[in-house]
This record gives structure tokens, C-alpha cells and sequence, in this order.
């Protein structure tokens, strides 16, 4: 019997770049996104490293295709490119164009929230038959990091969330990887399909070099819609208030450890001696 | 992100040291549980007396890293089965000596975790290589944001030739002043010639360079070393060493548009670096590309494009710069050898020195031009045009007029008689290496003549254009960095109770600087796009160098004015930009802390290096006044 395939999909999102200082809409609606320079969230990023490095590790055999998607307007191509300039095979960008989700408070379309993106990748992987998507533990705009989440609790899959390692098992269809949590790493081995999300230490992406964004120009990118793959994209919730974070706290100074240690213990901060 | 440094800093010496990184550690680990994961734990101790500081670090989050934190910091991990922590003391104003303290720290029982891991964080960064060796900071207690840093061990060590590790001077990564994804002025190239494909190459590029040039700008001035090992061959894997060189030699085939983006780019991060792409992409590269035989391209343009080597250029001499037709002493003479293998070779004996000449000290592979006084004798001068280049050649007795063969070396085959003299400490474009060569009847074979014996003037004369307007996006680039300090500065920068941005002086100032970088980005890019669309039409840029028109097509010969007058204006502008940007800091302005002084240095060089503004003028002149007809 041949080795097991991993048959890739990773999904990548477009963010408003981490170097942008972003500014809170006058009515405290959300953040003015108008004109900002976006990029691939930086966890997806670390996604399709992730992907790129399988097959490096295991060869094209073990891993015939990794396809990138994006749910998002049109400009997600950008961000499309990018994945597949860093040497994912072919792009598919879910166009929510033509079905904005809108909120009436805001007046704006908004991104379509967490669940639907789970929906919808849900529906692109039974178009490709994918058996391991990656993605990005969270992105850096909503913080949400719901999506692997939710996509393997709707197909039903293994998951990895903040994965600091991913290492396919021999011959076998099993992945062993570590995940990062509150007490430490946590060791998991999963059986495929999966849904695996990627952590910071995981990798570091590769840059993208002349030679490789050329060859990204001839891959390539599929559009279809989500009425395509049967969703419809919904608000589930209300942004009630986006506030700046608040501002820093004056410094005192201390003249002594014993000092430092006495005002540690009185926040709470240390315990007693 | 909890910051507490700034919350608690003490008077004294820190002498318990891991007393208080225990201490410290608990602290960060308790707010730490309370969080998000992914969430940010930062601590700092500051000793002010002795300026030395500690600095803690977990979980790192880019989006929140605190605004003191532009120095590098070492992380630690909730995870971590002890914690590393880095000690770094910085003595205060002189010297800069930086030692590190690493402390092992036990965490308290029961939280023992399994493994450990490290990496370090600096601000607007998210993933930085590994740093293991010391580094220095220092954090002022100046409310400004661009913070001093010095960026490596200070200069005892730096200049020390018996620098023990190869890359202490380069592993403390230092402030970069802009974010790596906008510049100024983009305006005037949009309708223009910044298509989606070519702001994706230049996307590329500045993510690049931000990433893993501009953060070692200072410590490459500082140090006055030439990066070879940590850059070189990354620029070739990035593809812009041979972004205008044919794919078949393993380059992009791009034109002039193209390599103008990188240049800048290149430049904004490092102006040094930007210049020794310059002499290897351009002024050796194009010229082999343009001249060389099929066998010469196919054997030295690959490890040129994958910066395997490095190349030069070298034409000026001690007593031939402006006029570097006219005075060139460094001569060819046709000699026979016998080989090592027994057979009898024609070649060339070398004799002269080259001086100022980029990437000398590194160069594997050098363009050589030099007088063939032996082929003078025979025929008149044929080359016209080349007369209007040198200025005092009329100086020269008419019938005399040299003859100059250009050569392309490989030094490695050069032997002992070919020799790299000092290394120039010049005042800018420090790590840019430049030295004096030194041809003491090096032998090399027939198959070194680039283009034609005897035809070198043609050869020089036909690169130069390309050479001048290749060059000139590199004083773009500074003053794109000096709008990128001065911007976020007059914004921070307080007196008299507002923001200094907000007195119409200081806007005026903003206003010259914008205008000029416009200006020259406008005009660099108009004529590299129309340069590139006619070489396309032709579709052969260079005809036989035996060709009347200083080897160029006459279609092109015409841009010569138009490459000087980019490269004037752009030059000179530049060093004004970076005036300005020093005047605009104040004080600060004037120290090393900011890179304005440097950019300074650096801007001057591109009034003098590749012609200086008076010959650019002169040029540009004289080839208007022969253009021009007498109105009747
Ligand atoms: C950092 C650096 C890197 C360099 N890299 C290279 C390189 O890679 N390869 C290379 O071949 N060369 C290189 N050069 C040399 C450079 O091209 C020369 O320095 C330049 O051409 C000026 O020549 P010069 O220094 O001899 O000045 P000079 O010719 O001595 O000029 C001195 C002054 O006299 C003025 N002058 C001269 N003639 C006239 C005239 N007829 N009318 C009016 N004014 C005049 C000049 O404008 C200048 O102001 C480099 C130089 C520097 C500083
Ligand atoms: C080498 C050196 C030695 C020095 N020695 C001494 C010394 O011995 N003793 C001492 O006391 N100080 C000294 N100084 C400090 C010096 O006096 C200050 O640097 C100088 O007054 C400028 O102040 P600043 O640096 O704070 O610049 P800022 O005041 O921040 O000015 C920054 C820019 O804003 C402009 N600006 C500020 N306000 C306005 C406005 N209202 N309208 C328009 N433009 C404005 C300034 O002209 C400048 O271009 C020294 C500085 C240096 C560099």
C-alpha cells in the first residue's frame, strides 16, 4: 500500500499590516480601515510555511497539491499571490464581493465572522477532498481564533491548535505535534483528516525572493462565490464599542529591592515571605 | 501587555541578581495566567544610576510590543523549564561597552516545564533570527519614540582586526525608522510606471531590506565592514543581483524601471549597501552583460546573480578621476606566456593602480579598463563622443588621444602580482569597501578582453548612462530615509507645547523635503521607463562597440544629458534632504543616535562617485549647447 497522501489546504487571511498604526473610528464603531496597507496575517503565514515544509520533508509524492484559500473581497488576491509566491501550488479566493455581510450600525461591510469562514472552508474542502488543513492559530485584527475550531467540529476532524511542531509519522496516516499550552507542550499524535492552527515558534516564514513572486504570476487562482459552495454569510454578532487601549501608567521610582519587593507583595503581585 | 519596568524601577545595583529574576519571574507568570494566550508578559529593571537594565519578555506579541522596547529583548517563555535571562549593562555615553550576563533561573518548584526555548523580539518585528552573542543596549529617558540604540559592541571591538567571533559586530539587530511597507511620494509613480507587478517587486524587495538590512545600517557604518557573508548571497537567492540580467545567466531580465526600485530600496535601508549593489549589479554586471562574450557571460554572470561573488568596476585612478580618459595611466601591453600545461598563450600584462573602487577589498570579479598603448600607433582615435565625457581632454595633445581596452578579471587567477592596497576609511557609505588595486604586470589571457582591444573607450563610455541613472535611485533612497526619521519625529518632538510639526517652519521644511524626493522620484523613473521602452523597440541596446556613437544606438545616445541630469539633481538634492532632516532634529539630529548624520555622510558621496556634479553639468551643457541650433 502507498504511503498515505496529505492533500493541503491552507487558509489565509487579509489583515491590515501589524506595522500599521491603526485609528478608532470617530463613532467608536471600529477601526478606520480605509486606504491601510493590509497583508497576510502573520499566523497564516506561519500556515503555509507549514505546508511548504511538509512537502519539503516528505516530497511531492506525500504531498501532491497544497491549495491556498482566502474568504474575503477581491483584494484577497493580493494576499492569494503571496502564498503563491511562497510555494503553494494553486490559490482559490472565496469572493464575498457580490455578498457582503452588513451591519446595519456600522453602515459598512464587515468581514464575514469566524463560523461562516468555517462554513465555508468546510465546503471548499469537500470540492478539493483536502485531508489536512492548516491555518493560522488566530488573526491579528479580531483576535478571534475560533476558525480551526470550528472547522473540525463541522467536519468532524482531528485538531491541533497552537502547534509549535508538526511531524508526519512514517508511512503512516498520523501526525505527531506539539501545541503550546498554559502548562507547558502538550504531545499529541492525530489521525488524518485534520485541522491543524499554527503558533509563532512553529517556524519562520521564508522570504519571498524575485524569482518566486515571478512564478506566482503564472499559478493559478480560482474565484467562485459562497452562494458557489452553499453559504450564506450572516452577522452573529454586535461590535458594541471599539475603544483605543487605555494609556500608560505613570512610572514611580523606587530606591531599594526591599522596596520593590514590599510594593510586589502589597499588589498581590508576590506572596508574603 | 504588562510592562511593569517602567511601573518599578530602583536605585540600586541590582545584586541579587537571580534573587530578583525569580522575583520578576513569578510576577510575570502570575498576571501571565490571567491572559489570553498569546498575550504579552514584558519586564524591565532599570538600575538609572548605572544605566544598566533588565528586560523580560514572554509569550511575544508584535501588535502590542510596548514603545521603550526598541532595544532587543530576550525572550522567555512560560514554558521554559528555568528562564534565560540577558543582563545587559550599558556603560553611559562613551565607548558603549556592552557586556551580557546570562543567568539560568530555576523556576519555582512545581512549574518545572519541559523544555525551553528562546528568541528575541524587537519592536515592529515579528520573527527575528536567533541573536546568541552580546548585545548592548540602552534606553534614554527621553519621551521621543525613535530611541538610541547602539546597534553593536561599540567601536573598541568593532575595529579590533582580531574581532573574535566573525559576527559580533552584526548579531544586535538596531531601530529601523520606518515600517517596511509605505513610502513617501508613491503619488507621482501610480498613473506612471508602479504597475500591481512592479509594486509587488518592490513589496518584496522592502520587506527584505527592512527585515534584514536596515536594522544593521549603523553597525554596518559603524564597523566599516562590507556584510559579504551575512547579505550577499541572501540578495542573490532574493534575485535582485541580477534583476537586469538575462535569464539565461540566471538573472530576472528586468529592465532599468526595475533596478532603479531595488536600488532605492536597497539604499533607503543602508545607503552603503545600496551602493555596492550598485557596482555589482550595475557597473560590473551590465557591463559583461553588454560586452562580454558568450563564454565570459556564461562563466561569470551565475555566481555574480547568486552573490556567490561579488564584482567591481574599475576605472578611476589617483591621477585620473574627472579625467579619467585623459590621464589614465594604467596600461596593457601584449605579451606572450607559456602555461603551466607547456603551450605558448598571448595575453596582456597589466600595470597601474585603480583607486576608490567599490567592493575592491571583496571583488572576485573586476572590470578593468587600461591604455593599449601598443594599438595607438596604428589608427586615428575614432571615437568622438568620448571627448565630450572628459572635460580636460582637450588638454591632452590631439594626436595622442589613448587608447583604452577594458578587461575582466577574475581575481582569484590573478596570482600574487595583482594586489589589494588599503582599504579607504572614508567619511560615508562606511561599510561600502573601497580601495586602491594594485596591477603590478598581472598576465592575464586574451579571453580577458571585455568587447574589442582598443575599443574600451566605447566600452566605458557606453555603460556609464545606465551607470548614472542605475546610481541615482540610491540618493532616492536616503531621501526617503530621511522622511521616514523626520516624519514620526516632528510628530513626538514637543516644544512650547505642541508638536513641532505644527509650526509652519518645521511644515515648510517637510514640504522642501517632500517636493524634492517627488521631484527626483518623478524624473528618475520617467526616463528609466522610457529608456527601458525604447531599448525595447530596438530590441538591441547595444550595438557593435566599434559603433560612431560612443557605443550606444543614436536613439539612446541621446538619454546621456538625461542620466546626468537625473543623477545631478537627485545627488544634490539628497545631501539637502538630509540637511534638513538634521536640522529638523534639533540636537538629536546631531548625534550618532539618529541615523541623520549618517545619511548625511552617505548622501555626499552621489556628488562625487560616478562623476561629480561639475562634469555632470559640463556634460549636460555641452551636449545641449551642440544639440541647439542659432535661431535666425
Ligand atoms: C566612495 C567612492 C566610491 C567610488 N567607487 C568607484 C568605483 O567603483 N570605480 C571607479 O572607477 N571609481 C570609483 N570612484 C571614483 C570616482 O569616480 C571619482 O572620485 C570621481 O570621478 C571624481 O574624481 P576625483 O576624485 O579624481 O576628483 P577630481 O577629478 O580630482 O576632481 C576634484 C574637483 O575638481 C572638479 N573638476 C575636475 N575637473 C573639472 C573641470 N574640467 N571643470 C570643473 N571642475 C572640475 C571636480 O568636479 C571636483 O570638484 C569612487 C569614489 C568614491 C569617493
Ligand atoms: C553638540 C552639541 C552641543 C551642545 N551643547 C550644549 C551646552 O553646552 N549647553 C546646553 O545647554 N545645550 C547644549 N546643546 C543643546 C542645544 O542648545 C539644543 O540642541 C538646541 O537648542 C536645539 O534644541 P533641541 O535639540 O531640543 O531641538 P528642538 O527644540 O527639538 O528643535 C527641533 C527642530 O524644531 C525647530 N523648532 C522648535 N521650535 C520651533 C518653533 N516654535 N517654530 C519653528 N521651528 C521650531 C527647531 O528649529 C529645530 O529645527 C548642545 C547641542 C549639541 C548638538
Amino acid at each position: 500500500m502507498p504511503p498515505p497522501c496529505f492533500r493541503v489546504l491552507v487558509g489565509v487571511k487579509r489583515v491590515v499590516d501589524y506595522a500599521v498604526k491603526v485609528r478608532i473610528t470617530p463613532d467608536h464603531s471600529g477601526v478606520d480601515t480605509a486606504n491601510l496597507k493590509t497583508s497576510m496575517n502573520p499566523f497564516c503565514e506561519l500556515a503555509v510555511e507549514a505546508a511548504v515544509q511538509l512537502r519539503e520533508r516528505l516530497g511531492p509524492e506525500r504531498v501532491p497539491e497544497i491549495v491556498a484559500a482566502s474568504v474575503g473581497p477581491t483584494a484577497c488576491q493580493e494576499t492569494l499571490r503571496t502564498a503563491l509566491a511562497m510555494g503553494v501550488d494553486r490559490a482559490v479566493l472565496v469572493n464575498t464581493d457580490a455578498a457582503p455581510v452588513s451591519d446595519s450600525k456600522a453602515g459598512s461591510a464587515l468581514q464575514p465572522e469566524p463560523l461562516d469562514v468555517a462554513r465555508t472552508l468546510a465546503a471548499l474542502q469537500s470540492r478539493l477532498q483536502s485531508n489536512l488543513i492548516l491555518l493560522g492559530k488566530q488573526a491579528i485584527d479580531d483576535d478571534s481564533n475560533q476558525t480551526g475550531q470550528l472547522l473540525a467540529g463541522i467536519l468532524n476532524w482531528s485538531q491541533g491548535t497552537f502547534l509549535s511542531k508538526i511531524e508526519a509519522e512514517k508511512e503512516q496516516d498520523l501526525l505527531q505535534v506539539d501545541r503550546e499550552v498554559d502548562e507547558g507542550i502538550e504531545r499529541l499524535r492525530l489521525r488524518l483528516p485534520s485541522v491543524l492552527t499554527c503558533d509563532l515558534r512553529l517556524n519562520k516564514p521564508r522570504y519571498i525572493t524575485l524569482p518566486n513572486l515571478m512564478r506566482a504570476k503564472t499559478k493559478p487562482i480560482e474565484t467562485l462565490s459562497t452562494s458557489d459552495l452553499g453559504v450564506a454569510l450572516r452577522t452573529y454578532w454586535q461590535i458594541v464599542r471599539v475603544d483605543e487601549p487605555p494609556a500608560r501608567r505613570q512610572v514611580t521610582m523606587l530606591k531599594t529591592v526591599d522596596e520593590l519587593v514590599a510594593k510586589l507583595q502589597q499588589l498581590g503581585v508576590l506572596d508574603r515571605a | 501587555m504588562l510592562w511593569l519596568g517602567r511601573a518599578f524601577g530602583f536605585r540600586e545595583a541590582p545584586k541579587h541578581s537571580d534573587v530578583l529574576s525569580r522575583l520578576w519571574w513569578r510576577c510575570c507568570y502570575h498576571h501571565a495566567r490571567k491572559w489570553y494566550p498569546g498575550d504579552c508578559v514584558c519586564g524591565c529593571i532599570a538600575d538609572h544610576r548605572t544605566g544598566s537594565e533588565w528586560r523580560f519578555e514572554s509569550r511575544e506579541r508584535y501588535t502590542e510590543v510596548c514603545p521603550d522596547a526598541r532595544t532587543p529583548l530576550r525572550v522567555f517563555s512560560r514554558q521554559h523549564g528555568y528562564c534565560t535571562v540577558e543582563h545587559a549593562l550599558k556603560r553611559e555615553q562613551v565607548g558603549a561597552v556592552a557586556s551580557v550576563t546570562r543567568l539560568e533561573v530555576p523556576l519555582p518548584s512545581g512549574l518545572q516545564r519541559n523544555r525551553e526555548r528562546t528568541g528575541v523580539l524587537s519592536p515592529g518585528k515579528r520573527f527575528r533570527r536567533e541573536v546568541s552573542s552580546s548585545s548592548s543596549s540602552s534606553s534614554s529617558s527621553s519621551s521621543l519614540p525613535p530611541q538610541s540604540t547602539v546597534a553593536s559592541a561599540g567601536p573598541a571591538s568593532a575595529h579590533s582586526a582580531s574581532a573574535p567571533s566573525t559576527s559580533a559586530w552584526w548579531t544586535a539587530p538596531g531601530p529601523t525608522y520606518y515600517d517596511g511597507r509605505h513610502t513617501h511620494a508613491d503619488e507621482v509613480l501610480l498613473g506612471t510606471v508602479l504597475d500591481s507587478d512592479r509594486s509587488g517587486l518592490r513589496n518584496t524587495v522592502r520587506a527584505f531590506a527592512h527585515e534584514y538590512i536596515a536594522p544593521y545600517a549603523a553597525a554596518i557604518d559603524e564597523a566599516n565592514r562590507f556584510p559579504r557573508e551575512q547579505l550577499w548571497t541572501e540578495l542573490g537567492n532574493l534575485g535582485v543581483l541580477g534583476v537586469a540580467t538575462a535569464n539565461a545567466y540566471g538573472g530576472l531580465g528586468l529592465g532599468l524601471v526595475e533596478h532603479c526600485l531595488v536600488m532605492e530600496e536597497l539604499s533607503r535601508a543602508s545607503p552603503s549597501i545600496g551602493l555596492s549593489y550598485g557596482a555589482h549589479s550595475n557597473l560590473c554586471m551590465m557591463q559583461i552583460e553588454r560586452h562580454g562574450s558568450a563564454a565570459q557571460k556564461e562563466r561569470l554572470l551565475p555566481p555574480l546573480c547568486s552573490g556567490v561573488w561579488v564584482g567591481a568596476l574599475a576605472m578611476s585612478e589617483t591621477g585620473a578621476g574627472s579625467d579619467v580618459l585623459g590621464s589614465m595611466r594604467t596600461s596593457a601591453y601584449q605579451r606572450k606566456r607559456t602555461t603551466a600545461a607547456g603551450e605558448l598563450r598571448s595575453g596582456w600584462s597589466i600595470r597601474g593602480t585603480k583607486m576608490w573602487i567599490t567592493n575592491g577589498p571583496d571583488a572576485d570579479v573586476v572590470v578593468v579598463y587600461a591604455r593599449t598603448p601598443e594599438l595607438e600607433s596604428h589608427s586615428a582615435s575614432t571615437s568622438t563622443l568620448a571627448a565630450v565625457e572628459s572635460a580636460s581632454s582637450s588638454s591632452l595633445p590631439k594626436q595622442s588621444k589613448p587608447k583604452l581596452t577594458a578587461f575582466v578579471l577574475e581575481t582569484a587567477q590573478l596570482g600574487p602580482r595583482y594586489r589589494v592596497a588599503q582599504k579607504l576609511d572614508k567619511l560615508g557609505m562606511r561599510g561600502s569597501n573601497t580601495c586602491e588595486l594594485v596591477f603590478d604586470d598581472v598576465w592575464v589571457p586574451d579571453d580577458a578582453v571585455l568587447g574589442e582591444p582598443g575599443l574600451g573607450t566605447t566600452v566605458l563610455m557606453a555603460g556609464l548612462d545606465a551607470e548614472r541613472l542605475v546610481l541615482s535611485a540610491g540618493p532616492l533612497g536616503i531621501m526617503q530615509a530621511c522622511l521616514d526619521v523626520v516624519l514620526p519625529y516632528v510628530r513626538e518632538r514637543q516644544q512650547f507645547g505642541s508638536p513641532i510639526g505644527t509650526f509652519p517652519l518645521m511644515q515648510a521644511k517637510l514640504a522642501d523635503m517632500y517636493g524634492a524626493l517627488a521631484a527626483s522620484r518623478a524624473h528618475t523613473f520617467g526616463v528609466a521607463a522610457s529608456v527601458d521602452k525604447l531599448t525595447r523597440q530596438i530590441g538591441e541596446p547595444t550595438p557593435p562597440a566599434s559603433s560612431k556613437h560612443g557605443g550606444l544606438n543614436p536613439q539612446l545616445r541621446r538619454f546621456r544629458k538625461d542620466c546626468a541630469s537625473v543623477i545631478l539633481q537627485n545627488a544634490e538634492r539628497a545631501t539637502q534632504c538630509a540637511l534638513q532632516a538634521i536640522q529638523a532634529l534639533g540636537g538629536n539630529g546631531y548625534i550618532s543616535d539618529y541615523p541623520t548624520g549618517r545619511l548625511l555622510r552617505d548622501a555626499k558621496l552621489y556628488e562625487i562617485g560616478a562623476g561629480t556634479s561639475e562634469i555632470r553639468r559640463i556634460l549636460i551643457g555641452r551636449e545641449l549647447y551642440e544639440a541647439s541650433h542659432a535661431t535666425k
